[in-house]
């Protein structure tokens, strides 16, 4: 797996979501405009999880960000990019799509929290993506 | 002193011609004997021949479950209990001068593992059929 076609193909099956509302980072911003799908660097990368080199799992996760919670509807506002099916569900987006770069990805169920992007505060959905493909 | 190990992911596997390396991640060939008992009366314990104990190996390996069509973990395994499978074992990997087992085997059962929360994974057992073939490639 080359890990940079890896984020390219993600981000690009993420913009899918929409193209208007989520703004895509396929890397590590220094700032982001709300809401936005950011992908960071790998938690974990595996090599040789088969002979020959035949295998390799990357643990990646992925970020939805949306503004800091100023009133109820942040949880609306997050909601639909968090749940496991939907038309802005990032789980059923990603593993719907066709990709060459790797061979399968499973997206985990999120975790929730605050986090300071380039000095703002936003709210975030945070995914776990277990990535699997060739080991060359 | 020196040590000079050799490295697992190097290990290449062919069953029955096919390079079944890239989906399998643990191979186990268990060197094994009968043994032929030659306890006569008086005697205090139990005693063996030496040397006359028919060879009895065992194997074992799986992997990830591979979804190719025609050279996948199914089509190579699946269906094919009880048939004979032939094998090249090169344990330190494709190299002149290193080492190659060829040998025979019954396959005993083959387990796809299905996990809910991991990919899928399989298992086989064998019985081998006669002795090992040792080579050098």
């Amino acid at each position: 797996m080359d890990l940079a076609a890896v984020y390219t193909e993600l981000g690009t099956r993420l913009q899918t979501i929409s193209a208007t509302d989520l703004h895509v980072y396929p890397y590590p911003p220094g700032s982001i405009e709300p809401d936005a799908a950011i992908l960071p660097f790998p938690d974990d990368v595996k090599f040789d999880e088969t002979y020959a080199a035949g295998l390799s799992k990357i643990t990646l996760p992925i970020i939805v960000a949306v503004p800091r919670p100023v009133d109820p509807n942040v949880v609306e506002r997050l909601a639909p990019y968090a749940n496991p099916s939907g038309a802005k569900s990032v789980k059923a987006v990603l593993e719907s799509g066709t990709y060459t770069a790797f061979s399968l990805i499973n997206v985990l169920a999120p975790g929730f929290d605050m986090v300071k992007v380039g000095g703002t505060d936003y709210a975030v959905a945070i995914f776990n993506a277990e990535i699997w493909g060739s080991g060359a | 002193m020196s040590n000079s190990p050799t490295h697992g992911k190097s290990t290449v596997l062919k069953a029955n011609t096919k390079d079944i390396s890239a989906w399998t991640n643990t191979s186990d060939f268990k060197y094994a004997a009968d043994r032929h008992e030659s306890t006569g009366y008086g005697a205090v314990g139990h005693e063996y021949a030496d040397g006359v104990g028919l060879k009895a190996h065992g194997f074992k390996c799986g992997g990830t479950y591979d979804i190719t069509a025609t050279t996948g973990t199914a089509a190579v395994f699946q269906g094919k209990e009880g048939t004979m499978v032939g094998f090249v074992r090169r344990i330190q990997g494709t190299g002149t001068g290193k080492p190659e087992e060829t040998f025979n085997a019954i396959l005993d059962d083959f387990t796809p593992s299905s996990p809910f929360n991991d990919i899928v994974r399989w298992t086989a057992n064998f019985t081998v059929s006669g002795d090992v073939a040792y080579t050098t490639q």
